[in-house]
């Protein structure tokens, strides 16, 4: 019997942990949480890894099994977001003042959108993923993505009073 | 290469300001994520007819893990086992004679296994692993030991479980969460439900499996591939539950798992009742739990499960609905994972072993091209007892689906 199984699901995530955790983050834009997210996507992986071990490429897998947890949270926390309850987050203690406040508006209205809706406009625009590697991440077609970003963006929109023109950014 | 509109330069420069690493040190807990990871695994691989190995990883104080196999008997067994003497029977007892193993083609692909097959041993199901470099597979059919369809059926991590001599089959895949699938005239479509996964059909259509997330669900039954899921009853305070297998008077054979605890046999009468299975006596010891992996004709076989300081044990068992007895198994017999409507017990120890009446096992042969240190897992079983298909996996990675035939 090879003993690999557990020697290379420890190394695959530490190869793994930093980029999952960066990508975590970009999703969710908690530190806590994204370490969160991080440790049940590596659980889970656990609890499959038997079986999915032994494919040439995991990474598009677990990728998408970290949007689909960040996507389970959302879904099971999402009557705190209709709520209003505030994200609670600290800015990195470096960051300019009017930085933070544009960070913090933005996030929270970014969190009142649905979630999957928050996944596809990360990945894309945050994570800069094409559009096919978004629709495999979430397991849906390309056009539901478009379809999906077109919402997300109005929601976004809408939400923070924005016009329509391109936005300045710092 | 990403050509944005001005929409979506509008939402890169939007979005901007969100870019950032994330602060201070990862929690990530390795040691913790296995822990838990190796309890959902526990709950699931019996069930699954892909688990590939089934091991178990014990965290030493000194944070080094020790990984063995989980109930396999140590000792390799013989080539063929000698017949119990049977002073009864003037005739030499029923047993499978001459087996010969094949490798299912597969159309030029190197990695592949079998999941299920159907009763009288003429239909297999499995998963090839062609070299296109995501999660997704395509799925094969087999019939009389040849190529008959390949399905390729959406998401990733797809398998067919089981099907039916008609050649309809069941099965999951992740899109993004697991939903279950038959698979039908050429054609692969989603049950009603949601949710859940496929783990088994009988011969009148009838499939089973669970509702809800992949190992937290809760166990279920569809009358037609068209219907609508019925959830199984279950004991108060069940946590999780999963319907494995069906047998032809429509009887379901599952586990379900109370709060806090590992889960256990249950069976669902086609009257409506159901109820728990007894737990296995073992050399005077009452079983912690019994893990069941298949139901055939009124029989059930599975393996007991006893918990000691440190230590965890397995023995298999065969069990009769109609008279509610178990009878323990040989060693030689390895771990069941089906039973023949005949009653034979097929399982796994070294090698793929057919148990018939008396106690008798026979060893099946090994592929001789397996690689080093191969590991035989099997999932399908005619009712004649005379046909197994399953797969090797060794040192090579390279699964080979395998048929075993005897006489």
């Amino acid at each position: 019997m090879t003993d690999g199984s557990d020697t290379q699901y420890v190394a695959y995530v530490h190869g793994r942990a930093a980029a999952l955790r960066r990508t975590a983050y970009l999703l969710c834009g908690d530190t806590h949480e994204a370490d969160d997210l991080v440790q049940e996507t590596i659980t889970k992986l656990y609890a499959r890894w038997p079986r999915i071990s032994r494919v040439d490429n995991l990474d598009g897998y677990v990728h998408s099994m970290l949007v689909r947890t960040f996507l389970d949270e959302k879904r099971r926390g999402w009557w705190k977001v209709r709520l209003g309850a505030p994200p609670d987050r600290q800015a990195p203690p470096s960051a300019a003042h009017a930085d933070v406040e544009e960070r913090t508006v933005l996030r929270a209205a970014l969190s009142k959108v649905p979630p999957r809706q928050q996944a596809v406009l990360v990945l894309r625009f945050l994570c800069d993923q094409p559009v096919a590697d978004v629709a495999r991440a979430l397991g849906c077609s390309e056009g539901t993505v478009k379809s999906q970003t077109a919402r997300g963006l109005a929601a976004l929109r809408r939400l923070l009073g924005h016009p329509l023109e391109i936005g300045s950014s710092s | 290469m990403n050509e944005h509109t001005d929409d979506e330069r509008y939402a890169v420069a939007l979005l901007r300001p969100l870019a950032g690493e994330p602060t201070g040190p990862a929690r990530m807990d390795v040691a913790r994520a296995m822990a838990e990871g190796r309890r959902r695994r526990r709950t699931r691989w019996w069930a699954s007819a892909t688990a590939i190995v089934a091991l178990t990883a014990t965290t030493a104080a000194g944070g080094t893990l020790a990984v063995a196999a989980l109930d396999r008997p140590a000792p390799a067994p013989r080539t063929v086992a000698t017949p119990a003497p049977s002073v009864t029977a003037a005739a030499p007892p029923a047993r499978p004679r001459d087996c010969r193993v094949t490798r299912l083609p597969t159309d030029g692909v190197k990695k592949a296994l079998v999941t299920g097959g159907d009763p009288s041993g003429r239909w297999h199901v499995g998963r090839t692993y062609p070299t296109r470099g995501d999660m997704s597979y395509p799925l094969v059919v087999w019939r009389d030991g040849k190529l008959a369809a390949t399905v390729e059926i959406g998401g990733s991590d797809q398998e067919l479980a089981d099907i039916n001599s008609h050649g309809v089959a069941v099965g999951s895949s992740f899109v993004p969460e697991s939903r279950p699938y038959v698979y039908a005239d050429g054609k692969a479509t989603q049950l009603k439900g949601g949710e859940g996964a496929a783990s088994a059909i009988n011969e009148r259509g009838v499939i089973v499996g669970s509702l809800g997330p992949a190992l937290e669900g809760m166990p279920a039954r569809w009358t037609s591939r068209t219907a609508q899921p019925q959830q199984l009853p279950v004991p108060a305070g069940t946590q999780a539950g999963a319907a494995i297998d069906i047998d032809e008077t429509g009887t379901v054979l599952g586990t379900v798992e109370a709060k806090g605890k590992e889960g256990t046999g249950y069976l669902w009468f086609a009257d409506g009742s159901s109820r728990k299975m007894p737990l296995p006596d073992v050399d005077g010891t009452k079983a912690d739990m019994f893990w069941p992996a298949a139901i055939r004709d009124g029989w059930v076989v599975g393996s007991s499960v006893i918990d000691s300081a440190g230590s965890r044990s397995f023995k298999t068992f065969r069990y009769r609905i109609a008279t509610g007895r178990y009878e323990r198994l040989p060693d030689d017999s390895g771990r069941a994972e089906k039973v023949a409507a005949n009653g034979w017990v097929l399982g796994t120890a070294s090698l793929p072993v057919i148990t018939s009446e008396g106690g008798v096992a026979t060893v099946l042969p090994q592929y001789p091209k397996a690689a080093e240190n191969p590991n035989y897992l099997v999932s399908s079983f005619s009712d004649d007892g005379l046909i197994a298909a399953g797969y090797v996996i060794g040192d090579d990675v390279q699964n080979q689906p395998l048929l075993w035939r005897c006489r």
